[in-house]
């Protein structure tokens, strides 16, 4: 399968296990035995895009259908890619080693603004045109999925459609209508309209954006009268018996979340006002314990992992997590299985919850109080007080582990200096906890603070407000860095400039799509790569398409403004969105999922079963 | 009863991309996929417990890797063989599991085999050249690692080497070089002492590591 000349060239790159693929549970279907070939492309390298979930689900998906195979495809790295253009070698799948312009459907997911470059540089190396308007029938048909499809318009240009929602209920539906089109006389043009009618797809082509003068958004109007006005995401009714796959691909190399990853339950049932995927991700709904077992059995017997990760938005609000936590304690000692717990909520943090995860192998301990004063905790919805963080980490503390990872954002809706200061004032108080003499005094603690830059999202209550400029993004580092003198705290910072741009991608119009081509031409690719990312670069693109970067990431938007996602509908309600940022205005909370019912508006949306 | 065992193990196409690194983590999850049950270490980060031999460079194939754990469960060898290699991604394949005999420190010597190809024809003039060139008692070539540079003269640090054509464009060279855990001779110094000396140049080489030996050139078990 690797001839000479490929063998040759992965010799001269850095870790070519990453472009070989043949690990164990790869799924090798033939070709010639299949009439739709899907190429799932992540736009990062191996090692991101093999950790992510959702590849793993559809991937497995995809090839469980009939007459359907799946393939990956990553981005391959710059080294990799130099090589490549100099042997005119096109990008290429693991699988089958095919090139992605032979595909039927080429399928991008979406997981962070950062990787839109990407998307331009993969079709690029593939050879396929990269505007959806420049590809007729007979041409890979382009889509996308996950979380920033939700605002895909910076990126809508290069896209034929996208699917709004869970996957796993709506690729069935995207096959068949595929197949009707493949093997009829069908025109591109007839095959977006049609499946414009499956709900959850969206055709961004079939609509037309008009602005005021203003550079605002005047109306988003559906081409013809059989498009839907607003786009409506799919969801999966039953969590518990929804398909999950029972193996998973090994990887030959180490790669970023190198372990098995079980996903507890979908949704969140805090609404912190920042978060996205605690929106777009609503309604809340989990597995079975027994599912869990199973399937965890199932997972470390197949790959021989010896970690499962316990995954969620957060796991400790998981409504049996006792009892999950004490069943996979029983099975995870016998068989030498670390279980991870990626989130942990400061107020529910007990010794015996730190006792159960980390029974068989210790692991770093991670806070996440987002803010540094009470206030600011209010402002955001987080709902921890201060008295909680302190005695998590009195309890972390208890144990081998000494240190403690905290994180915060900066920037955040009302936020001043005093905020900032109470970040520090936080870090020395967890710091004097482990200093004094106790029970169990200890002996040197560290505490990682790491700070990141608030970066508005669509369809959150704050998605109206304006993002610190950079160089109040900067003056707030630098305060904060001299107020805290120790070396026992380490703080990190975001990037202002990643964090910049990600604001604006991530609020971004069609008016984008320019900026980007214009900066993959000048070089621009893996924007979320330090060694890669060409700040200058990019704001020369801008400039060059005459688009001011600050109208989209540093401008607060007035309730009245038509949005580019308000076509959009992710089952929260807008005017929840409102209400919840004017309470954010007066620092007060609201109810989470559990205690009662806040009125998203995702009952209304998919029917009053939904939210147990 | 525990059993100390040393596995033989194949690294050949694919595999020979996998880094000796990813190559052990590679190793705990197939004994674990195989139900093999190995001696871990004790402490807060309990891990299994497996030694390998002499690490083999990116793009390496070997049929001679070794292999080092103490199996606490109860299969015979041959079930030890059977279910890791249903348990192995493609390229890895287990051809022998034995009660360890000698020490890793103990190996001195491998056997390798180098393909080494030219752009066109090679005359027999070159391969005559090269035989002699091997035959010589001194080849002094400059020898780089991360710490040292230094000349070291190949011929000592060999037990033969032996020149052979592969049809009409390659050369086989055979050759057993040190192989002694502080003193490994990689053997593209012998490609690169052909290079050097004969003025020769090859587009394309494959190292193939086909026996390990301890200093009196007896087998390696």
């Amino acid at each position: 399968m690797i001839d000479k000349k490929l063998r040759r060239l992965l010799l001269r790159v850095q870790k070519p296990a990453r472009y070989i693929g043949n690990e164990l549970g790869s799924v090798h279907k033939d070709k010639s035995a299949v009439d739709v070939r899907f190429a799932f492309c992540f736009p990062d390298c191996y090692e991101v895009g093999m950790s992510h979930l959702g590849i793993k689900i559809l991937y497995s998906l995809l090839n469980d259908m009939d007459g359907v195979s799946c393939e990956r495809v990553f981005a391959p790295w710059t080294d990799m890619i130099a090589e490549m253009k100099k042997e005119n070698i096109p990008l290429f799948s693991m699988e089958s080693m095919s090139p992605v312009s032979e595909f039927d459907i080429v399928g991008f997911t979406l997981q962070y603004e950062m990787s839109y470059s990407n998307i331009v540089l993969m079709l690029k190396l593939a050879g396929i045109p990269v505007l959806s308007a420049e590809r007729k029938k007979g041409d890979p048909i382009i889509c996308a999925g996950g979380p920033c499809a939700y605002n895909m318009e910076p990126i809508a240009d290069f896209f034929d459609f996208a699917m709004m929602g869970e996957g796993e209920e709506i690729m069935g539906e995207m096959i068949a209508a595929y197949r009707e089109y493949k093997h009829s006389d069908m025109t591109k043009d007839e095959y977006l309209r049609r499946i414009s009618h499956i709900e959850g797809v969206y055709v961004p082509s079939l609509y037309d954006v008009s602005y005021n003068e203003d550079g605002t958004i005047k109306a988003v109007e559906p081409k013809y009268p059989d498009v839907p006005r607003t786009v409506k995401k799919r969801i999966i009714d039953d969590f518990d018996k929804v398909y999950t796959p029972r193996s998973v691909i090994v990887p030959n190399i180490k790669i970023v979340h190198d372990r098995v990853n079980m996903e507890v339950f979908r949704g969140c049932l805090r609404g912190c006002r920042f978060c996205q995927a605690g929106m777009i991700y609503r309604p809340v709904r989990e597995k079975s314990v027994d599912t869990l077992m199973g399937l965890a059995h199932d997972l470390i017997a197949q790959s021989g992992y010896e970690e499962i990760s316990l995954a969620s938005l957060s796991t400790s609000d998981y409504s049996h997590i006792d009892e999950l936590l004490d069943r996979m304690l029983e099975w995870s000692k016998e068989n030498k299985i670390n279980f991870a717990i990626p989130s942990q909520r400061a107020d529910q943090f007990t010794k015996e919850f730190l006792d159960k995860t980390t029974a068989v192998r210790t692991s770093g301990i991670t806070f996440a109080p987002e803010a540094g004063s009470q206030r600011l905790r209010d402002v955001i919805n987080k709902n921890i007080t201060e008295e909680q963080i302190l005695n998590a980490c009195r309890i972390a503390l208890t144990g081998n582990n000494t240190t403690i990872k905290l994180y915060f954002m900066s920037g955040l809706p009302t936020e001043t200096m005093e905020d900032i200061d109470g970040i520090g004032k936080l870090a020395f108080d967890i710091l004097y906890l482990g200093a004094r003499k106790g029970d169990k005094p200890k002996k040197s603690i560290m505490i990682n603070v790491s700070v990141s830059a608030f970066v508005p999202k669509p369809f959150t209550p704050f998605q109206w407000m304006a993002q610190d400029t950079r160089e109040k993004m900067r003056e707030k580092h630098v305060h904060l860095k001299s107020s805290v003198k120790s070396r026992k705290i380490h703080i990190s910072y975001s990037d202002d400039e990643t964090s910049h741009l990600e604001a604006v991608f991530a609020r971004g119009d069609r008016r984008l799509s320019r900026v980007i081509l214009r900066a993959v031409e000048t070089g621009c690719m893996f924007d979320s790569w330090g060694e890669c990312f060409d700040f200058e670069k990019w704001m020369a693109a801008f400039e060059y398409c005459g688009i001011d970067p600050a109208f989209y990431a540093n401008r607060e938007r007035d309730y009245s403004e038509v949005l580019p996602w308000d076509h959009i509908d992710v089952g929260v309600a807008k005017s929840f969105l409102m209400r919840e940022n004017e309470l954010s205005k007066l620092a007060k909370t609201s109810v989470n999922c559990r205690d009662g019912c806040a009125g998203c508006g995702i009952k209304q949306a998919f029917g009053g079963e939904i939210c147990r | 009863m525990p059993m100390k065992v040393r596995l033989t193990f194949k690294k050949t196409d694919e595999a020979v991309f996998i880094s000796h690194l990813d190559i052990s983590r590679l190793f705990v999850r197939a004994l674990n996929r195989a139900g093999i049950k190995v001696k871990y270490t004790q402490g807060f980060n309990p891990h299994a417990y497996i030694v390998f031999g002499v690490p083999l460079s990116l793009g390496y194939e070997s049929i001679c890797e070794r292999v080092d754990f103490e199996v606490v469960s109860n299969e015979t060898p041959q079930e030890i063989i059977e279910r890791l290699n249903r348990a192995m991604p493609g390229g890895i394949e287990i051809t022998e599991c034995l009660e360890p005999q000698k020490k890793f420190k103990e190996i001195g010597f491998a056997r390798w085999e180098i393909t080494a190809e030219k752009d066109g024809p090679i005359s027999d003039e070159e391969i005559e050249r090269m035989r002699e060139l091997f035959s010589s008692d001194e080849i002094i070539i400059t020898r780089e690692t991360k710490r040292t540079k230094g000349e070291v003269n190949l011929i000592e640090k060999s037990r033969g080497i032996e020149v052979g054509r592969e049809g009409e464009n390659a050369v086989k060279i055979t050759a057993a070089l040190s192989s002694r855990p502080e003193d490994v001779l990689n053997p593209e110094y012998v490609v690169r002492a052909a290079c050097e000396k004969l003025g020769m140049e090859f587009y394309d080489v494959f190292y193939r590591r086909i026996e390990f030996f301890d200093e009196n050139m007896e087998i390696f078990r």
